[in-house]
């Protein structure tokens, strides 16, 4: 088995041949890896073949020994920018003599252990030659390579293959086969491959359908127009549509939130590309960003970074009303980049859907549905397999932290650190759904689904549980559903015929806490949110947890708030308020404009539509009225957030007391707050500043008084209010001078997303009890 | 009638030896006679009433008989618009003319608490003979029990009704096919919102009341009509359990216009400030019928040429699509789309 043509100087040891068969898993298929096996090894002078193999990739590599070290070394350690590589098996295996090196077909048949590639933004090499007259992919909108490009967007069935994606509809031109082709070329083997003559093509049409121009170039030419001229443009972006409009303009945007029924929630903005310093300029100027929030920024995945932005910038007071914040990114598409070089101002880029509706992907229900809302759109006929919202994050602490895992990031998975006897799917709360499911030691959680309140999301939800099982070949064989019956997922799981488990909204908040920090022992958990259904049947959310998963103890908890008006407290902040001045016998002027008749006062006392809540967020919307005057809200987190920003320094807390009850939890006091809430005579920004401060002191002193009684390592901190940053970094930096160690959960945002994963982890650990 | 209604309270309980309601006025003796004779006989319409035999002999106009029970318990006992007395009449009148039956006998049972205002009890006989004579029917037997204070809330009260049909009823949930309208009489919620009003000494300034009374003259008007496939009262849980018991009957989506459902804006605007969903809340003088499509005009039209189907309307359809599990949309004013939630024991806020 000796191989010809190995040079002579080489000394005897190293001419030695070896043969290998090798099986690698990990993040290894469209991201451009068999590919680059390919061309190591023949430069190497490897022979062998690679193939996908059941979503990883099998090898058969033989050569000389120290050639074949330095191919595993480059393998496993030096992969391709996307790729996760884990080697799986090495066996030796005996040289077959073979004359070269092939990619193999695929084995078709798929199961269990796929990991599916996300959608990146272009490379820096397409996006030179996106933008080179003289490349004949200048400015085409769909230019990608084997490492960069449109991935989990257009999968339909794995493995990754471009018969099974949306791109399996385009046959290749001459030149792109040859590409294709060719192990020396960087689109070797890039399923998404495209170019002008044979690729996808993009159309503007006028709101009643009608094909106004084909070409890009005059497409762009009257995309940059159009918003110049303030209108809203519909445009098909990777996971869906996007709605677009001058960022600038005041009456563009306050056009786009007429139509969209958004009064207040804040639009996300795009900026063109960091690619001179006029564009590099241009961001700063309108957002204060550390190098660590650019960078974030820049990522392939082309999150929305939530940043700072300047009071006098030059982007609309209506973009983002009342709030010092901003979402930022940077074009996510090919497309996204030219219309943005062309038109040199930041644009708003929200979800082209209808206000409660799901993201559209399709040029038909975007005719349909968004007529009334756009003036043209930017259709595609690159079919999007499934709809995938925007990512955002936000630097807390100096920590990326997720507050919503949509393209680029999705699907998202974890190593288990215990095996699962038999598959579990676990189908999160009722808002800002995810699904997760879970066997052996995989979790893989769905796209952000949304808030279950319509026949069309619930549809969604569905959908995206029938598809998380296809394209991993996982069939569950129980299904875990929030203790709140009502929700939309909890009712699906019971009609769902798989066996149903239920676990606890803050339980799998806390669960889901400590698979994102890898906990390894008992944790002092702090829960804090709007609202779910505690095991005692009152709403909980300002819950405290001492244990670990599968045994956790609730240890601390508000004094219950009794609030009037079942699911409209939430979007009405004055009866939060009403309910604390009530229950401590203040009379109050300005609840009662909201109350004229004295009806939500008389129901309170008899309890009619009443509920006991221990909820922060509700704490923070009665806070938020008394402050700010924020009667009601037309967004989710709107009187929170826009509390939020009136801090600017912290100042001197006021003591929150901690009371002992019969039942062991210790309780914690709001009342001391009231006086100074209702102060005529202060500021929103002192109210807020003491307010931030009075909380941060309690999560001090709970943790400090449960420091006598347990051995406390890590502190957590998780649920929606966690996405306070005032608060966050109020209380990592306090409990840090205590001593203590404060994780913050960075994979799963910290929010009710994470549900389906805290289910899972919990229901696991507690069969293992 | 109008001259006994018209009679002051104090005046007739003169005649009792009594003003409160005892155990003895149960135990069957002489009390008992009195009480009988003095409320219960004093106000009663029917000639056909007979205290003197242990049975009602009825002759009736035909051989399809329809027999109905129900009991009724509400707080408060009077309210704007009716009392339990009425109710209990118009209750079981009700549930006899939506199969597309004539009420004509009812039988009443009361049990009432040690302890009872008989002041108010002979309030409560009167409106239930006024709304027996309002729905053209007779009552014809009767039964009184007393338990001990604190083992009732004050008046209990069971009612059976006999009605009859001219052949075997016809009307029935299989019969509904896809694209069928549904229509209601009038506004939803009145009732509920009037009882808890009351109930509550809200003492909200307003001219809302219960919508009480007999839906016969509804029923009557439509029950030939060609494509008439249904009828029901939403009484307890409101449209939202009438209509998901259509979804789950035929097997069909429900799907309704949040537009074009009649709600009074006193109704709405309490249910707002309150937080309630109206479509849970009980009426107890409505029909929804499900009609096809051809003859939901007719249908409409008969119902407002009645003054009680003035505000009627075309709410929705059945839709096409057929499943395990039918549910029922609303399409919002908004121009989104909804679940119409159905009534839960404890209905537990889900919104953060």
């Amino acid at each position: 088995m000796i191989q010809r043509g190995t040079s002579h100087s080489e000394k005897k040891q190293f001419m030695t041949i070896v043969a290998f068969r090798l099986e690698i898993s990990g993040l290894v298929q469209g991201v451009g890896y068999r590919p680059f096996v390919y061309r190591n090894a023949v430069s190497l002078g490897i022979k062998g073949w690679v193939k996908n193999n059941h979503g990883k990739v099998t090898l058969h590599i033989e050569g000389q020994q120290n050639r074949v070290n330095e191919l595993l070394d480059l393998l496993l350690n030096h992969p391709p920018q996307a790729a996760i590589p884990k080697l799986q098996s090495k066996v030796s295996s005996h040289p077959l003599s073979l004359q070269s090196f092939s990619i193999e077909q695929s084995d078709s048949s798929c199961s269990g252990d796929v990991s599916i590639p996300s959608d990146q933004y272009i490379c820096e090499k397409c996006e030179k030659e996106l933008g080179d007259p003289t490349n004949r992919r200048f400015q085409h909108p769909f230019i990608n390579c084997c490492e960069c490009g449109p991935r989990f967007s257009i999968i339909r069935n794995m493995p990754y293959d471009r018969h099974q994606t949306s791109m399996g509809e385009f046959e290749l031109c001459e030149r792109c086969r040859q590409e294709y082709v060719s192990p020396e070329d960087r689109r070797f083997h890039a399923q998404p491959i495209a170019c002008q003559d044979c690729g996808p093509t993009i159309r503007l049409c006028d709101s009643a359908g009608i094909t106004h121009s084909v070409g890009e170039l005059s497409i762009i030419a009257s995309i940059a127009e159009r918003l110049d001229a303030g209108d809203t443009i519909a445009i098909k972006s990777i996971g869906g549509y996007h709605l677009i409009c001058d960022a600038t303009n005041e009456n563009a945007v306050a056009k786009l939130r007429h139509k969209k029924c958004r009064p207040h929630k804040p639009f996300a903005v795009m900026f063109p590309s960091l690619n001179d310093d006029q564009n590099i300029k241009l961001l700063q100027n309108c957002v204060e960003m550390s190098e660590q929030e650019q960078e974030l920024l820049s990522d392939k995945r082309r999150p929305i970074v939530l940043a700072k932005v300047y009071a006098n910038s030059n982007i609309a007071k209506n973009v983002a009303p009342d709030l010092d914040i901003l979402g930022a990114m940077l074009p996510c598409s090919p497309l996204h980049h030219l219309i943005l070089n062309k038109f040199k101002k930041p644009i708003v880029a929200t979800s082209g859907n209808i206000n409660g509706e799901p993201l559209i992907t399709d040029s038909q229900t975007a005719q349909n549905k968004l007529n009334n809302v756009t003036d043209c759109f930017v259709h595609n006929n690159r079919d999007i397999a499934r709809p995938i919202d925007d990512s955002v994050m936000r630097i807390i602490s100096n920590k990326a932290l997720p507050i919503r895992i949509g393209r680029g990031f999705c699907p998202t998975e974890i190593e288990l650190p215990f095996k699962i006897d038999e598959p579990i799917l676990a189908v999160g709360a009722h808002q800002k759904s995810t699904v997760s499911i879970a066997w052996h030691n995989r979790l893989v959680v769905s796209r952000h689904i949304g808030d279950l309140n319509s026949p069309s999301m619930v549809s969604k939800f569905e959908a995206c549980v029938e598809d998380i099982q296809h394209l991993y070949g996982v069939k569950p064989v129980k299904v875990v559903s929030d203790f709140h019956k009502g929700y939309a997922s909890s009712k699906w799981a019971s009609s769902s015929g798989y066996e149903q488990h239920t676990v606890q909204h803050h339980i799998a908040h806390a669960s889901a806490w400590a698979l994102d920090v890898n906990a390894t022992e008992s944790s002092l958990v702090f829960v804090w949110d709007g609202v779910g259904l505690g095991i005692d049947n009152t709403l909980w959310g300002g819950e405290t947890f001492w244990g670990r998963p599968g045994n956790w103890q609730r240890v601390a908890s508000f004094r219950p708030l009794k609030l009037q008006g079942g699911n409209i407290v939430s979007s009405q902040p004055w009866r939060s308020a009403a309910a604390m001045c009530w229950q401590c016998g203040l009379p109050q002027t300005s609840i009662e404009s909201h109350d004229p008749e004295g009806l939500v006062f008389k129901a309170w006392k008899q309890d009619l539509n009443c509920h006991l809540s221990s909820s922060v967020g509700r704490l923070f919307d009665g806070a938020s009225f008394a402050s700010l005057g924020l009667a009601s809200t037309s967004y989710e987190g709107q009187a929170g957030m826009r509390f939020e920003c009136m801090a600017k320094v912290l100042l001197a807390p006021i003591h929150l007391p901690l009371n002992e009850r019969n039942d062991g939890i210790f309780e914690i006091d709001w009342r001391p707050l009231m006086p100074m809430l209702f102060d005529t005579k202060l500021s929103a920004q002192y109210k807020s500043e003491v307010f931030h401060s009075s909380l941060i002191e309690v999560i001090g002193n709970v943790t400090r008084t449960m420091s006598s009684i347990f051995e406390i390592n890590q502190v957590g901190l998780a649920g929606g209010v966690f996405q306070n940053a005032v608060l966050v970094e109020g209380a990592v930096n306090l409990l840090e001078r205590q001593g203590f160690c404060v994780e913050l959960p960075t994979k799963f945002p910290v929010n009710d997303a994470s549900i389906s994963i805290g289910q899972v982890h919990e229901f696991a650990k507690r069969r293992q009890v | 009638m109008n001259d006994l209604m018209s009679q002051s309270p104090s005046k007739e309980i003169e005649s009792l030896k009594d003003e409160f309601v005892s155990l003895a006025h149960g135990n069957g003796g002489l009390l008992t006679k009195e009480l009988i004779e003095q409320v219960f006989m004093r106000f009663a319409l029917s000639k056909k009433l007979d205290t003197e035999h242990d049975s009602a002999s009825l002759l009736l106009p035909s051989n399809h008989v329809c027999m109905t029970t129900d009991s009724f318990i509400v707080t408060p006992l009077e309210f704007p618009g009716g009392t339990i007395g009425s109710l209990a009449i118009f209750g079981t009148v009700n549930d006899l003319s939506v199969i597309g039956a004539k009420p004509l006998y009812i039988s009443t049972g009361f049990i009432i608490e040690e302890g009872f205002e008989i002041g108010q009890l002979i309030r409560i006989v009167k409106s239930m003979n006024e709304a027996a004579a309002k729905s053209n029917v007779e009552i014809v037997t009767g039964d009184t029990k007393v338990v001990p204070r604190g083992f009732g809330g004050g008046v209990y009260i069971n009612t059976t009704g006999i009605g009859t049909t001219e052949g075997y009823p016809v009307l029935d949930m299989s019969l509904i096919q896809p694209e069928d309208h549904i229509v209601i009489s009038g506004p939803i919620g009145d009732h509920g919102i009037a009882v808890l009003l009351a109930r509550e000494e809200f003492g909200l300034k307003g001219n809302l009341r219960s919508d009480c009374a007999s839906v016969f003259p509804l029923t009557e008007a439509i029950k030939s009509l060609e494509g008439l496939r249904f009828m029901r009262d939403p009484t307890r849980g409101g449209i939202s359990t009438l209509l998901h018991d259509v979804a789950l009957g035929s097997g069909f989506d429900v799907l309704v216009d949040e537009s074009s459902i009649p709600i009074r804006p006193e109704v709405r605007s309490v249910c707002e400030i309150l937080g309630y969903d109206p479509f849970v809340l009980a009426s107890e003088g409505r029909v929804v019928a499900v009609v096809s499509p051809e003859s939901s005009t007719d249908l409409l039209n008969y119902w407002r040429d009645l003054s009680q189907g003035a505000e009627a309307s075309i709410i929705g359809k059945i839709t096409s699509s057929h499943n395990s599990s039918p549910t029922v949309i609303l399409n919002t004013e908004l121009g989104g789309q909804r679940f119409v939630e159905q009534l839960e024991d404890d209905p537990l806020p889900r919104i953060c």
